[in-house]
């Protein structure tokens, strides 16, 4: 007598193992791929959040390892890019701390700003200084939830995972630091012509 | 609503990072720290796992008295799902009275052979008992030449023992790549283990100049082991069980399990004794008439000592 056993489900089949991520992307392609893709952008957002591009590329550097290594957890493209986002914001957060802590006692020794080319009206250079300042004076959140929304374009709903706040909280912090931001920058964005 | 977006990919614009990706990879390379295991089962779809199981439940030659090579990968009849799919035997470490021991598990993969076979087990075994002594990706590639499988390592590293490691772990390791790789073959030929062109003269501080060759299967296999049904098999009506063992009088007993550990089925299957593991199977076990949910089917050697598990799923 043959057993009738084992259930097949042959609807599945095809599809469970076509899809399956880990078969064919595994951590080191996802690591090769997802840099080649967003290490770029990923920096420039984290210079957006922190200033300083050797700190940012310190964090965005640290975060693809973390990457790597929680790969088995992540298994996909997505989830591995989005796991990317949240580590970089959080750590150029906590990397500001750090810095702030450190900056308080040496600012007395710092350089002075770069100074805007004095026949230049406003120069590429210091539009970007005055941008890049504005947002160090936002609250986090605010500074976090504009470099999602307005550098990576994300939606309401990806900024509220990014960041583990409510859709909710994620308008409110928009439109405040929307209006921080403009008020700063009155003087770059009536020139109109970027 | 764009003066914001055009401000702000405006402040960035300059900013053109250096290339750090030889850094990450650096750092991401597998590090030699203290042993642990590298990696134990689990992670694994049951969906996947049913299609496993019926390649193997296809097979006529699983009766073979020795098996060397994957199960027959002619699919059941009226079963065109497992087109271009081969189990493929894999073996992990699993623990027994007498210490640590190799398990065969069967993995469905789209390629067999034994580079499949030996970067399946640098993975997450399906089982959740066993586990690998192999870093993820230490093998680098396999193949076979003059009568010898070649398998050259992707860490320099593994030269040595890290610190943790047994000296019967070691060499337990050494036997894990060599049943893999011989079985995925299958023929048991010397494997020589390479770094790069050139023969490594150790690995976790086994010496390897020399092709290694199979240690015993008395010695370092598991007394009894289940191929068939696989992890977390979906079942109806009955299944028949499938394996290995080497046991007293050949009697293999087996029970099936609720998940109060309450025996719900159990008999007895005849394998036999000898220098090597011969194959058993059960006689279909009707579950109709239980309940839907997990049980455990467990198989032992005669004298108890050696056990195998696998979940199986009642619907």
């Amino acid at each position: 007598m043959r057993p009738t056993s084992v259930t097949a489900h042959a609807a599945l089949q095809p599809t469970a193992l076509a899809v399956r991520p880990s078969e064919t992307w595994d951590a080191d392609a996802a690591l090769e791929q997802l840099y080649a893709a967003h290490w770029r952008s990923l920096v420039r957002l984290s210079v957006l959040l922190l200033r300083d591009q050797g700190a940012a590329e310190e964090v965005v550097q640290d975060a693809f390892v973390a990457m790597h290594g929680r790969w088995s957890r992540l298994r996909d493209p997505d989830k591995a890019l989005a796991y990317l986002r949240q580590t970089v914001v959080n750590r150029s957060r906590s990397a500001l701390r750090h810095r702030g802590v450190v900056e308080r006692y040496v600012a007395k020794q710092a350089a002075p700003p770069d100074e805007p080319a004095a026949d230049d009206g406003v120069s590429a250079t210091s539009r970007r200084t005055a941008v890049l300042d504005a947002m160090r004076a936002l609250p986090d959140r605010q500074r976090e939830v504009l470099a999602l929304r307005y550098y990576l374009d994300l939606s309401e709903a990806e900024i509220a995972d990014a960041l583990g706040i409510a859709r909710g909280s994620v308008k409110a912090h928009a439109s405040r630091g929307a209006a921080t931001l403009r008020t700063l920058l009155a003087d770059q964005l009536s020139e109109g012509d970027l | 609503m764009d003066d914001l977006s055009t401000l702000l990919h405006d402040a960035v614009s300059d900013v053109e990072p250096t290339d750090r990706l030889a850094e990450i990879r650096a750092a991401v390379e597998p590090k030699p720290r203290r042993f642990g295991w590298y990696a134990t089962g689990g992670a694994v779809l049951a969906v996947a796992a049913t299609v496993t199981a019926f390649a193997i439940v296809a097979s006529p030659d699983n009766k073979k008295a020795e098996d060397l090579g994957p199960a027959n990968p002619e699919p059941t009849p009226g079963l065109t799902d497992t087109t271009g799919l081969t189990p493929v035997p894999v073996y992990f470490v699993g623990d027994t009275p007498m210490g640590p021991r190799l398990y065969r598990e069967f993995q469905l993969k789209r390629e067999s052979g034994a580079a499949v076979a030996a970067e399946a087990m640098t993975k997450s075994p399906y089982d959740p008992d066993y586990r690998t002594f192999w870093p993820e990706g230490a093998i680098a590639s396999v193949d076979l030449r003059d009568d010898v499988i070649n398998v050259t390592l992707a860490y320099s590293w593994l030269h040595d023992r890290p610190d943790g490691m047994t000296e019967v772990q070691a060499e337990l390791a050494i036997q894990q790549l060599v049943y893999t790789v011989q079985g995925a073959e299958g023929a048991r030929l010397p494997v020589q283990l390479r770094l790069g062109q050139n023969p490594i003269d150790s690995v976790y501080g086994v010496p390897t100049s020399e092709p290694v060759t199979n240690e015993p299967q008395l010695d370092v296999l598991s007394l009894v082991s289940i191929s068939d049904p696989v992890e977390s098999l979906q079942v109806e009506d009955s299944f028949i069980a499938r394996g290995r063992a080497s046991s007293f009088e050949g009697n293999v007993p087996w029970e099936l399990r609720d998940a109060d550990g309450t025996v719900v089925r159990s008999g007895q299957t005849t394998a036999g004794m000898d220098t090597h593991l011969i194959a058993w199977e059960t006689e279909p076990i009707d579950v109709s008439d239980l309940d839907p949910g997990r049980y455990t089917f467990v198989a032992t050697t005669d004298d108890g000592k050696f056990t195998d598990t696998r979940t199986v799923v009642v619907l």
